[in-house]
């Protein structure tokens, strides 16, 4: 029971992610859409290396880092 | 302050703590990893380091063979040496592209951008805290099945094949994604 609990704050982020996405599609002139801001922050180089940093940290940790702890 | 240089110095404090955190919680790769990502960042920041641009037909070769390898041996040796090679050549590759000047010193930004980049921004932040919360909470408490970080949530689902070809299909797809909107149009 805990452990749906505490899991919950991820599931509740994750709504909060959706929701946002779905009423920004909805109205992108006062929320702008995700993609429209993702290339707005990838005209600047130091974003685009810590987006890309992120992505490839995630697959780099759960499938290629060679001794995982 | 200038918009570009507080959005740098926010990424860099971000992986910064990210480096202590990895040292912390006795990571070494992890703690290098972060520790190399915390200094480009820094560099890329002052702009004193400039990289020829790679021709975008040997660019597209070689991303794709990359990409095809290391999504191979994500499924024929996880966490194996050969693996973390392609994963860190293709990072290489990525980054080097990804080096290029700023396309606009200075664009402006709408109201619209501006709300959306706070709330993504809150969002992310927030996801950081509940997982550091949980990740010290079940450290104390020796109880990762109360407190679940989001790797102890993601483990169980990408230990079989199923899960695996779903995480790693959607990791690929995301990134061929953000690779789109970043090329220099």
């Amino acid at each position: 029971m805990s452990t749906t609990y505490f899991a919950l704050s991820y599931v509740l982020l994750a709504f909060a992610a959706v929701a946002t996405w779905v009423y920004s599609r909805l109205r992108p002139l006062r929320i702008a859409p995700f993609g429209q801001l993702l290339r707005h922050m990838m005209i600047s180089r130091v974003n685009r290396i810590a987006v890309f940093a992120i992505w490839w940290w995630v697959g780099w940790h759960f499938f290629g880092q060679p001794f995982p702890n | 302050m200038r918009k570009n240089s507080r959005n740098s110095t926010l990424w860099i404090i971000t992986f910064f703590i990210g480096t202590i955190f990895q040292f912390w919680r006795g990571s070494q790769i992890d703690t290098l990893v972060f520790a190399v990502i915390t200094s480009l960042l820094l560099v890329a920041s002052q702009e004193i380091l400039e990289l020829p641009n790679l021709r975008a037909t040997n660019l597209a070769t070689s991303l794709g063979i990359l990409f095809v390898c290391t999504l191979v041996f994500t499924f024929v040796g996880i966490h194996s040496v050969l693996s973390a090679i392609f994963y860190l050549a293709l990072i290489s590759v990525v980054l080097m592209n990804m080096w290029r000047s700023d396309s606009i010193s200075e664009v402006e930004s709408t109201p619209a951008l501006r709300r959306s980049s706070m709330i993504w921004f809150t969002i992310g932040v927030v996801t950081c805290l509940a997982e550091l919360g949980n990740y010290f909470a079940a450290d104390a408490t020796h109880n990762d099945k109360v407190y679940p970080t989001i790797t102890v949530l993601i483990d169980p689902l990408v230990a079989h094949n199923g899960g695996k070809i779903i995480f790693v299909l959607l990791w690929a797809i995301i990134g061929v994604g953000l690779f789109r909107v970043s090329v220099k149009k």
